[in-house]
């Protein structure tokens, strides 16, 4: 059995995992985006009023919350596509706030006062469940034509489109499965809490997912799963700091960057774990 | 002379012991155990500091007194860091794992709006010492506030402020970001100016982390009203002040909860002299209680003075300690539910409860009823204005 208190790090952590996967699909094509809050927030407004002020079932408010957010996700992925490196980074947060800002003024769901009125759906088990499916799905990226395409691209995206990538096409696709997937973690924020306002969803929020595939490492998709576990569970693990738990937590991300840079899991220690665990890793080196 | 500690403690043991013998029931166990959850760290970091200080300070005067019903007291203080998810899973590791019998705080109207809606489920009662927005104590029984909503503040800073100023019109200036800001800009000021006769002249707009606020103020400075009405927090508030005195503005400003920190009067000094402030505790109230309560409180703060939601904190204790007291309240774990109701129903009967922010009072709506304190800036520091 756990406890109560476990349960709801287990549920956050779950949260988290989804939305540092959110940015683990852009980031393997090399898009690096820090507007994640901004999906986030559309999955979390969307899924609230259709729950709350529509009295609609849960499954479909999540499958449709996550589909505004990818939808949005296309048309904003469209032009921001054209631009590269630091400028998508600056489009991306220039998104996000526009979001927040949007929900800070859109008075029919509470504006800056919020919103509430969400039953509560996320449960341990729905969280576990969909931050599994998420994962496998990028698991499968990673393995497939497209994820080979992504890779492609993050290296180089000249000689990628040389060889043929369609590059266009092949950003367009992680830019708008990691909307869909910071939706759907939106989606599942709203329904834990039970309570969402705007500021929830700022600038702090987009970053959140980037310290955790950097610090977890960007060239797989587990250290995005690590890094959210990390970096979710520490400031939990340094409770009994009290006030000091959060320099300690600063501390802890700056040695992570000091000692290992490119992550807390990359190519090398999954291959060395396949050794050590024949058979069973095959699949995780991918 | 070395037993006279010993002789004050056993003295006031059995004192507090017979009186606890009167009462209903009296309370068991080894310690009763309390919850808080204070923002210690993030934006409301100076609020949840000062509540835990002057917590700690209840905490000790109420044990060295012997306890509650001769049972020591002992508040589990956690950190939600000004967020929302960690406040919910703090209170619920509280209320499951630590079986506290009643959790003090949290002061943002954000955490405890989130907090609220699940009291019925947890069946454990919460009091804020500072969430300002009006109307969400509604959203549980066990959720109570012993603070005035801004609405309650504003109303006779209102007043003062027309009365003194001779104020026709206004600006009103709002943090549209932040929840009890937007609610007094947006809502409760415009209201109270209107059924004052005051004309609201523009209402303008900035964000939280905003620290330019020379576009505003030059906006006012063209409309030339009376009087400029505040929707801020004391940091923000304290730029726009000073910003309106810098462009040769003298219009006098209207503010409240959030602006009714001491930090505020130290970082407007001169430029905000006059301004008018409502609020639910004053800090230098020369009551003999409050000033001894000052004092202890400056010598942890570094010298400090605490604002209303720490001496809000202080007082909530208190109350807690004449709840579980005269409520029947046993303290045996097999009566933690109905314990945890009797706290519930004692406190819906709060009435004139003697502290240091004044006589605190619950009405029905599990707010805190009773008079506002209305505060003005003179010679950088926050001063009661008599009504």
């Amino acid at each position: 059995m756990i406890g109560p208190y476990l349960e709801d790090v287990l549920i956050q952590l779950g949260i988290n995992l989804i939305l540092a996967l959110s940015l683990y699909f852009p980031l393997s094509a090399g898009q690096l985006s820090l507007g994640q809050g901004g999906f986030m927030a559309i999955g979390a407004y969307v899924a609230s009023w259709l729950t709350a002020a529509l009295g609609w079932p849960w499954p479909i408010a999540f499958a449709l919350a996550a589909a505004a957010a990818g939808v949005v996700g296309a048309l904003v992925g469209l032009p921001a596509l054209r631009v590269r490196g630091i400028y998508l980074v600056l489009m991306t947060m220039a998104f996000g706030e526009i979001v927040r800002v949007f929900f800070l003024n859109f008075a029919p769901m509470g504006a800056a006062q919020g919103f509430r009125g969400m039953p509560f759906v996320t449960s341990l088990p729905l969280v576990a469940a969909l931050a599994v499916v998420v994962a496998v799905l990028a698991a499968r990226t990673a393995a497939s034509r497209m994820g080979r395409a992504f890779a492609a691209i993050n290296r180089d995206e000249l000689a990628a489109e040389v060889s043929g990538v369609d590059v266009t096409r092949a950003k367009l696709v992680s830019f708008t499965v990691g909307a869909v997937v910071a939706g759907l973690a939106g989606a599942l924020w709203a329904h834990y809490v039970q309570f969402i306002e705007p500021e929830e969803f700022g600038f702090a929020r987009s970053v959140m997912p980037f310290t955790f595939v950097v610090v977890g490492g960007i060239e797989t998709f587990w250290g995005a799963i690590a890094g959210a576990a990390v970096l979710t569970l520490l400031p939990e693990w340094l409770r009994f700091l009290k006030e000091w738990r959060l320099a300690l937590y600063g501390l802890a991300m700056l040695a992570v960057m000091i000692v290992r840079p490119q992550g807390l899991i990359d190519h090398r220690l999954l291959e060395a774990m396949r050794r050590w665990l024949p058979g069973h890793a095959k699949e995780v080196a991918r | 002379m070395r037993y006279r500690g010993l002789t004050v403690f056993v003295v006031a043991t059995l004192v507090t012991g017979a009186l606890a013998g009167s009462a209903p029931a009296k309370v068991g166990g080894k310690a009763v155990k309390l919850g808080a959850i204070y923002s210690i760290t993030g934006k409301g970091a100076e609020w949840g500091e000062h509540s835990k200080v002057a917590t700690e300070i209840a905490v000790e005067e109420i044990n060295k007194a012997g306890g509650i019903g001769g049972v020591p007291v002992e508040v589990l203080i956690q950190d939600t860091g000004t967020e929302v998810a960690p406040a919910i899973s703090l209170a619920r590791k509280l209320i499951l794992e630590d079986k506290v019998l009643a959790i003090l705080g949290p002061c943002f109207s954000s955490e405890f709006e989130a907090l609220a809606p699940l009291l019925d489920r947890l069946k454990t009662m919460i009091v804020s010492q500072c969430s300002a927005k009006p109307g969400i104590s509604a959203l549980s029984q066990w959720a109570f506030r012993n603070t005035l909503t801004s609405d309650k503040q504003l109303a006779p800073a209102v007043e003062i402020w027309q009365k003194r100023n001779g104020v026709k019109t206004a600006a009103i200036i709002y943090d549209s970001a932040d929840a009890v800001s937007a609610a007094e800009g947006k809502a409760v000021l415009p209201a109270l100016l209107k059924k004052a006769g005051i004309e609201v002249k523009e209402s303008l707009t900035y964000q939280t982390k905003d620290i330019d606020f020379s576009a505003q103020i030059t906006k006012v400075k063209a409309l030339n009203p009376d009087g400029i009405a505040l929707g801020a927090c004391y940091q923000q508030a304290a730029n726009i002040v000073r910003e309106a005195r810098k462009q040769g503005l003298k219009q006098p400003f209207l503010a409240s909860a959030c602006v009714g920190s001491p930090e505020f009067a130290k970082l407007v000094g001169k430029d905000g002299e006059g301004s008018i402030i409502g609020s639910a505790g004053w800090p230098d109230d020369p009551k003999p209680k409050t000033a001894a309560f000052l004092k202890k409180f400056m010598e942890r703060s570094g010298g400090k003075k605490p604002n209303y939601g720490g001496m809000r904190s202080y007082d909530n204790v208190h109350v807690m300690k004449m709840v579980i007291e005269t409520g029947g309240v046993t303290n045996e774990a097999k009566d933690l539910d109905v314990d945890r109701d009797r706290i519930r129903l004692g406190w819906t009967k709060v009435k004139d409860f003697d502290g240091i922010t004044g006589l605190t009072t619950i009405n029905a709506e599990r707010d805190g009823g009773g008079k506002a304190t209305v505060l003005t800036v003179k010679d950088g520091q926050l001063v009661k204005v008599d009504y």
